[in-house]
């Protein structure tokens, strides 16, 4: 059996085992720094965020930034409400007219402005990649200094798929022109909520 | 054995002396890019360090990862094959594909299956295979093999994929790269949305919880696994790393070295299938236990695929990634290459100054240029070069050995070069004068002067 | 100082560049050294172990080791020869002999620096000058910080070239890229070590430079010949030669 005989090469063959070294913490930082390095690495790779002050309807943000979205699925529990109905099943051919796809972010990494979505977020997996446009909603209070900080506060949520999304889809495949909008969305913009406001998701 | 390979191909592409320096720029442009996000991180060097202690934990109790990992793969519904080698990674896909009545397969990047020669393998026996990404979609359009391990067009001027896209896509002939790019999402989008099945590589396979981590900046990955029926993951089986912790210190090294880019676009961590369609991993030795078994070498299967090394190398920027004759091409092509073939190899790790660059660039702390040295004694050992270049050593070396005969010889080069420099400096014989001038021939060596002048001996 | 130093010179500058061997002991001797030349030396052995035969290389190291054995310090003008001894002669059995050796060999700016403490080489060079910082010495012995790791062109040679009077060091878009030289490599692989060295003198020469120095005389001797192809107005110098009060 090819998997016995690769198994017993690699064990004859490893070596002497050598130490795991300990990952330490390395340097957090305030709230305010933490949102601030958010926003300009979020600029950096090709984002937009917008502040969702003073009780704004997150219907009336989308409609001033998107105008023109005509089929809008949301996995939002609070209005726009989706035009399409999207499930587990939905075929592809569908899927790929979502213009609009609005979701929740569960934390914000503040050295690459990535945002964690995952299962419990969505509606179907496909939707931050085939929509032409997507909207994360994300709690700055969610916002953590780093990548080993993401994990830790990941750590122990079970979910059968999830991606840190840092920006909108790009490319810079030919002769290095940087091109944003490659095969995902064209636009990625973070909806900063007001801090502590909680909103729990349709899916949950 | 053909030991002049890589200089024989660089000579070809170096004739195009202002294409060369495009290149040579274009690439130099992205080295840039990468040392100002790396010099951006305080902690980048405690970053290299861990990443480097991390992969040489996990190379040495492989076994115990591997295993770890298709245990809890298999408890999250997911299906796993091993291969040997790439013929058996190739049976393994269309076995795969045909049970399902496959026709097309939308594949990301993987250099696995590059090196497994999987597309022509799945053409031949009646799959339509569409790359995705925008590079490899470029250059399977242009029927030629990836030139980089990251960016695999970086060969292919505008203009050039302008003429590709107009005669294979039948767009117009503007070199814009929105536009061109633009052509592609439509082109690709379409056929991603109708593929039977969709392929990845794995960027990292997380032995704690089984899950594959897919790293691209289009999307193309998620857009083509999330909506296809059956998704295949391609990966080495050094892709395994412990657990998912350690994914912060790989992922803050990876695309900031690969681009300069802080993250990529998206970091896709598979778990489990979706609901209702099928995920499976195929784990792939093709040579790489073969060289965890030599201990002087075992360090390159720390490579996480960034490229970085290719992007400094002062020689792969001036001869491109098609002269080094492999799959994976540049300083870690040079020191992998010769373990799976050292007689085709052989001339790679000649290929190099020996300068460093890559080393200090490398996020794994691989010291290739150590390791370059070391193939070069293995490929005399094991007489992989030419008897010309053995004779010549051996005389060297015997000379060198002795005073008087290297004083004997020392004057005999002096008097050549003086008198008779048509013969030493032939532009058509002797190399160096092609484009050099030869240096001086002086009356005096330093040891004759002291002798004279301070009476020694 | 206390101490025996003997001066290594390499094979090729003993055959081709003699000026620099005796720019080396002529600045020793200014800065107090009473330096030997002990005449047994011939070779470190690097030509032969890079090309991949270092068991070729073994005779002509171990003859080095016994040249030297003895001597507090090993200096010589050569960062490549320094790092092949300092780093390859692993190849030989380790005795106490062969690591002292090894230890005691310096390259001749980190010996003026850090043994002899020169913070001053008192003489003056007027003229615009590239620093070409040679590889092993860059990033094999670490004598200043590579570019990679994000330094800024220092390290040893430079930090007594800047106390030169009257001396202008110039800048350069890639200042510690490779000039392409490599050994056997400058044959084997001829076109691209021309290109590479066409491109460092194109640097130097966009940026003014009337000198291009080094400590490595190897390095030199590649762009040299192509300075010399190419008849551009440039020279080139070894350090020792600018720190010894030389002139063009």
């Amino acid at each position: 059996m090819s998997r016995d005989a690769i198994l017993a090469a690699v064990r004859a063959y490893q070596g002497d085992e050598r130490p795991l070294p300990a990952i330490p913490a390395f340097e957090s930082e305030s709230h305010d720094a933490l949102l601030a390095r958010f926003k300009a690495a979020l600029g950096q790779v090709g984002g937009r965020w917008v502040e969702r002050t003073g009780g704004r309807d997150l219907a009336e943000i989308i409609r001033s930034h998107y105008p023109d979205a005509a089929s809008i699925v949301s996995a939002v529990d609070e209005p726009p409400s989706s035009t399409l109905a999207i499930a587990a099943d939905t075929a592809p051919a569908e899927l790929v007219r979502v213009e609009l796809a609005v979701l929740r972010g569960r934390l914000g990494v503040a050295e690459n402005a990535a945002v964690w979505v995952d299962e419990a977020q969505l509606l179907h997996r496909a939707l931050p990649f085939v929509a032409e446009h997507c909207v994360l909603l994300l709690d700055p209070g969610d916002l953590v200094t780093d990548m080993h900080a993401a994990y830790a506060a990941l750590a122990g949520r079970r979910s059968g798929w999830g991606a840190f999304i840092s920006g909108p889809s790009k490319t810079a495949d030919i002769e290095q022109s940087l091109v944003i909008g490659a095969q995902g969305p064209r636009t990625l913009l973070v909806v900063l909520d007001e801090p502590g406001r909680s909103l729990r998701t349709r899916a949950g | 054995m053909n030991p002049e390979t890589h200089a024989t191909a660089a000579t070809s592409f170096l004739r195009d002396a202002e294409r060369t320096g495009w290149h040579d720029q274009a690439l130099w442009f992205v080295r840039q890019k990468r040392d100002l996000a790396a010099h951006a991180v305080p902690e980048w060097e405690t970053l290299r360090d861990l990443a480097s202690a991390i992969k040489r934990h996990t190379v040495s109790r492989l076994a115990q990862y591997l295993e770890e990992f298709e245990r809890r793969a298999a408890d999250n519904g997911v299906v796993a094959h091993w291969a040997r080698d790439a013929a058996e990674h190739n049976a393994v896909v269309l076995g795969i594909l045909r049970g399902r009545g496959v026709r097309r397969l939308v594949k990301s990047k993987s250099m696995l299956t590059e090196e497994c020669r999987l597309n022509p393998f799945l053409e031949r026996n009646g799959v339509e295979v569409v790359e995705t990404d925008l590079g490899e979609r470029i250059v399977q359009l242009a029927g030629e093999e990836p030139s980089h391990i990251v960016m695999p067009a970086i060969h292919r001027k505008k203009e050039e994929v302008a003429a590709l896209f107009h005669r294979t896509l039948g767009t117009r002939e503007d070199p814009d790269p929105v536009y061109l790019a633009e052509a592609a999402r439509r082109h690709l989008r379409g056929l991603m949305a109708s593929a039977d099945a969709a392929l990845t590589g794995v960027n990292f396979a997380v032995a704690e919880t089984g899950a594959m981590v897919v790293c691209t900046n289009e999307g193309n990955a998620d857009v083509g696994a999330h909506l296809a029926p059956v998704h295949i993951a391609s990966m080495g089986l050094d892709k395994v790393i412990p657990r998912t912790e350690h994914l912060g210190v790989f992922l803050r090294l990876l695309a900031r070295s690969a681009t300069g880019q802080p993250v990529t676009a998206y970091t896709s961590h598979f778990v489990t299938p979706r609901p209702g369609a099928e995920l499976h991993v195929v784990i792939v030795d093709n040579g790489r236990t073969a060289q965890l078994g030599r201990p002087d070498f075992r360090e390159s299967l720390h490579c996480i695929r960034c490229g970085a090394c290719l992007n400094t190398c002062p020689v792969y920027r001036r001869s491109g990634g098609h002269s080094y004759g492999v799959t994976v091409a540049g300083p870690i092509g040079a020191i992998v290459a010769p373990g799976l073939d050292l007689a085709a190899h052989a001339s790679l790790p000649f290929a190099s100054t020996l300068c460093g660059s890559c080393a200090d660039v490398c996020p794994v702390k691989i010291d290739i240029p150590g390791q370059l040295y070391r193939w070069r004694q293995v490929a005399v050992a094991g007489g992989q070069v030419s008897w010309r270049k053995r004779l010549g050593m051996r005389l060297l070396g015997a000379t060198l050995a002795s005073v008087s005969r290297y004083e004997r010889a020392g004057r005999l080069v002096r008097l050549l070069l003086r008198r008779a420099p048509g013969v030493i400096g032939h532009p058509a014989l002797d190399p160096w004068s092609r484009s050099r001038e030869l240096p001086p021939a002086p009356k005096e060596s330093f040891r004759e002067w002291y002798r004279r002048e301070r009476g020694a001996r | 100082m206390n101490g025996r130093v003997a001066l290594f010179v390499p094979c090729y500058v003993d055959q081709l560049y003699p000026q620099v061997a005796r720019a080396t002991l002529e600045l020793l001797d200014r800065h107090g050294v009473g330096v030997e030349f002990p005449p047994e030396q011939t070779c470190c052995g690097q030509p032969m172990a890079n090309a991949g035969c270092e068991r070729d290389a073994l005779e002509t190291a171990r003859g080095f080791v016994r040249t030297f054995a003895g001597y507090d310090y090993v200096v010589s003008p050569s960062g490549s020869c320094v790092h092949h001894v300092r780093h390859h002669y692993d190849v030989l059995e380790q005795t106490d002999e062969v690591r002292e050796v090894r230890a005691r060999t310096f390259e001749l700016c980190q010996f003026l620096v850090e043994v002899l403490k020169v913070e001053d080489p008192g003489v003056a060079f007027p003229h615009r000058v590239g620093v070409h910082v040679g590889c092993h010495a860059q990033r094999g012995l670490r004598l200043g910080e590579s570019s990679e790791l994000g330094g800024r062109p220092g390290g040893v040679m430079r930090v007594l070239l800047e106390r030169v009077r009257g001396i202008e060091l110039v800048e350069l878009d890639r200042f510690d890229e490779c000039c392409g030289f490599g050994g056997t490599f400058c044959v084997t692989e001829e076109t691209v070590s021309v290109r590479m060295g066409q491109d460092r003198v194109s640097d130097h020469a966009r940026h003014g430079a009337e000198v291009i120095t080094s400590g490595d005389m190897s390095c030199l001797m590649h762009m040299d010949g192509i300075i010399r192809r190419q008849r551009l107005p440039i020279r080139v110098l070894h350090v020792a030669e600018i720190l010894n009060g030389g002139t063009v």
